[in-house]
């Protein structure tokens, strides 16, 4: 009664081969052996071309963070713009490009990206697998990321940086309103970025349905791994939408067609549909594997299981599927007939029933167990408060009557920064705490983490609390300064002081970090007595991460005994032996059996040339070198075809049934 | 239990929710905006009961595949509960009919939620 996955083809039946089950100890021949044939070469050479999981993940986090820096000195200079009305401290250009820059910056380069950094640190371990499915297309994913920040940040220093917000609707994106090449960045940028995102999230749905170790059946996998499988979803439907709406623009406004201009015919509501198509997914999908943090991290600090798992899992896929038919909630002030907005409205207010099973789950959860107040526990809890503003605020916007009163006034800056800084930064600083440990073997101070939370929560309230009041009293948002005489002096002055209070917290969590790197003291391979596979490894984990692949038995590997939720147990140190080369175990979607021995490719500069040459078109685009683009587009070929040259070493060995039943019972 | 009906009890209700929404909004906006000027009354003197009609079958899509979903629900914990001896999986079965069950709670609150809409809000109406 088992629920059938696909049959397995054989291709050529010399390639079966029996894995080896029992244990490797550290120390042993089969563990050194596997260190070398998995570790990569140290210098340049390997920082090039590394391909590890873990390198990756951590280069995604330190990357995405340090764009959320610039995109918190863009906001901190503009809250002192608008701290005291008519200043001048920046004229309207140079405030146009800045919250068009910081909202391009926290949105694509930060959000998204950090929560890959975790995923791509995390999954592996989290399923029991050496690697990501596609190991150097994780690494082509990380190198285009990196390339299309520094594209979209390229003509910021000369003053030509995008400018029409971070929606960028035409006409005033359009060439006649919009001359210079700040657009034009903008766009080709998010094309490029696109890129990144789709190869990332084909690799984390290929990774889930391929790479589970023996035994972690599809209801045993972590709620982090529902999150981020349903934001790579969401990103694989609705990324094309944007791809395709920037590309129209770019087509618009360098080789004269007219999507867009409405004058000959175009259709400048045409961008908001196919940039809210995008849009609204893009939000669930920044906040979804941050749930998903949440749910995971939340009960190590609680000493109890997530309570309704099943019911946070549908919760985050029902979240996602609702969010692809809400995208006219962002144009109800577009003139559209009623009727129409309405069914749009009432599709909004649905997403509070999952959202609010999730909160529920959360609460149940502290609630049954017994809180340790740790900072990470302290970030979470934080999280559940600013979610619950955030969502309340959201349910007031979908009434359609009241999102016209409110539309594009501070109350919703308000509610989109405590959606998006409250169920992502927070959920995000949280996790670094929690797997802090993890990542570099050593532990954060708990002094400073708990002052960073708590100046960042009062900070943060300061700050973006008094927003929803400065919308109610009517103040536009994007505007770059004001009249004493409106009345909002004092909410702006509260907002301002408490934007910087929050950005001292972030120096605290910074500052810690970097204490905690030097000093602080050494993890073991489960400081926070955890339940999940990643705390079975050592801290921080060895370049092959599990020395045998393990059979897992349960949600909650390392408190079986503890929960004697059955008489199974999973066998974690004994498990199959795989060490003929970058060898990984692959196991069918729903069952997580045993199907294949899956010959991983090792360490490239391909995926490093590949991103870099596809960067180097767009350049060559944007500057009309198309001789320049031309020769970058065949050199990017040419470094393809290398990477795909097929190779004998690389054919998969299947994995005969044999070996599955012999190896259940350790 | 039958891939189909995994399939059906999962996706079911959903898949018909946005039907729904995908066939409900173009028809109600073209409806009432076909070109460039906004029109008092609907294109189609039906438009009402066309988007009843839309949203009733619709409902019932959901409630089948609700229904299917307990049903699976219901026999799964039903032979669970006898104390037969044999294994009839790690779980993921149950699972994925629980996870049925509650999409389906969901999605057809989701389609009556879209109904009543549809059945308040006059559809060229203005927002006065």
């Amino acid at each position: 009664m088992t629920f059938s996955d696909t049959k397995q083809n054989h291709p050529d039946s010399h390639l079966e081969r029996v894995p080896d089950f029992g244990c490797a100890p550290v120390g042993s021949d089969a563990e050194v052996r596997l260190a070398e044939i998995w570790e990569t070469t140290p210098g340049w050479r390997g920082w090039f071309s590394t391909v590890d999981h873990k390198t990756i993940g951590l280069r995604y986090l330190v990357t995405a963070f340090i764009f959320l820096l610039i995109g918190g000195i863009e906001a901190l200079i503009m809250r002192a713009q608008l701290a005291l009305p008519e200043q001048s401290l920046l004229t309207p250009e140079q405030y146009n490009q800045l919250f068009t820059m910081h909202g391009v910056t926290m949105i694509f380069l930060y959000a998204l990206p950090i929560l890959s950094g975790f995923s791509n640190y995390l999954w592996p371990l989290l399923l029991g697998s050496r690697d990501m499915a596609f190991p150097r297309l994780n690494a082509l994913s990380y190198w285009i990321f990196l390339f299309a920040g520094i594209f979209m940040y390229a003509s910021f220093p000369l003053g030509q940086a995008p400018n029409a917000g971070w929606f960028n609707y035409v006409p005033f994106s359009g060439p006649i309103y919009n001359t210079g090449p700040n657009i034009d960045v903008f766009a080709l940028g998010m094309v490029l970025l696109g890129i990144s995102t789709t190869v990332g999230s084909i690799n984390f749905i290929v990774s889930l349905f391929r790479m589970r170790a023996p035994g972690m059946t599809i209801n045993k996998v972590p709620i982090l791994v529902w999150g981020t499988l349903t934001a790579s979803v969401a990103n694989l439907i609705a990324i094309p939408a944007v791809s395709l709406a920037f590309f129209l623009l770019w087509l618009d406004r360098q080789v004269g067609t007219q999507f867009f201009d409405v004058a000959n015919g175009g259709k400048p509501l045409l961008w908001q549909h196919l940039f809210w198509m995008f849009g609204h997914p893009w939000v669930y999908a920044i906040v979804l594997p941050a749930m998903g943090i949440v749910s995971d991290a939340l009960p190590t600090f609680c000493r109890r299981p997530l309570v309704g798992y099943t019911a946070v899992a549908l919760a985050t896929m029902a979240t996602m599927l609702l969010g692809f038919q809400v995208w006219i909630h962002h144009m109800f002030a577009t003139g559209l007939p009623t009727v129409a907005l309405s069914i749009f409205g009432a599709a909004s207010m649905i997403i509070s029933i999952p959202s609010a099973v999730a909160v529920f789950a959360w609460i149940a959860t502290i609630w049954l167990g017994k809180p340790v107040f740790k900072t990470a526990f302290l970030f979470f809890a934080g999280f559940i408060f600013l979610f619950v503003v955030g969502g309340l605020s959201g349910v007031m916007t979908a009434a359609v009557s009241l999102d016209l009163q409110l539309n594009e006034t501070y109350f919703i800056v308000a509610h989109l920064h405590y959606v998006l800084l409250g169920i992502n930064v927070f959920p995000v600083i949280g996790g670094i705490y929690y797997w802090f440990p993890k990542f570099t073997g050593r532990m954060m101070s708990e002094t400073l983490g708990k002052w960073s939370f708590w100046v960042m929560f009062i900070g943060f309230n300061i700050g973006f609390f008094p927003m929803h009041i400065a919308g109610l009293l009517g103040m536009p948002r994007r505007i770059y300064t004001y009249s004493s005489r409106m009345g909002w002096d004092s909410v702006n002055m509260i907002t301002s002081i408490g934007s910087f209070i929050f950005a001292i917290g972030i120096l605290i969590f910074l500052a810690n970090i970097l204490i905690s790197l030097k000093r602080g003291a050494l993890a073991g391979s489960n400081p926070w007595d955890a339940a999940t596979l990643e705390w079975s490894t050592p801290s921080p984990p060895p370049a092959y991460n599990f020395a045998v692949i393990p059979v897992i038995a349960s949600r909650h590997p390392l408190w079986e005994d503890r929960l004697n939720e059955n008489s199974k147990r999973s066998s974690l140190t004994q498990g199959y032996l795989l060490m003929e080369g970058h060898e990984t175990l692959g196991t069918s979607p729903i069952d997580a059996e045993p199907v294949t021995i899956l010959k991983m490719p090792g360490d490239s500069y391909a995926p490093f040339f590949v991103g870099l040459f596809v960067s180097l078109f767009f350049v060559g685009l944007l500057l009309h070198w198309w001789y320049f683009a031309g020769m970058t587009a065949a050199a990017c070929c040419i470094t393809l075809v290398i990477w795909m040259w097929p190779r004998k070493s690389l054919a998969q060995r299947t994995a005969p049934k044999t070996a599955h039943l012999s190896g259940r019972s350790p | 239990m039958s891939t189909y009906k995994i399939l059906l009890a999962l996706l079911g209700a959903p898949s018909a929710w946005f039907i729904q929404m995908s066939l409900s909004e173009p028809l109600a906006a073209y409806a009432c905006y076909p070109h460039q000027v906004p029109l008092t009354a609907p294109l189609w003197v039906d438009l009402s009961a066309i988007l009843i009609a839309i949203s009733l079958i619709c409902l019932a899509g959901g409630l089948i595949s609700g229904y299917v979903a307990w049903d699976s629900w219901r026999k799964l914990t039903k032979s669970g509960s006898n104390g037969k001896i044999f294994v009839v999986d790690e779980g993921q079965t149950q699972f994925l009919a629980m996870l049925g069950v509650m999409s389906s709670f969901i999605f057809i609150a989701a389609i009556v939620f879209t109904f009543c809409a549809v059945l308040l809000v006059s559809p060229c109406s203005a927002w006065t």
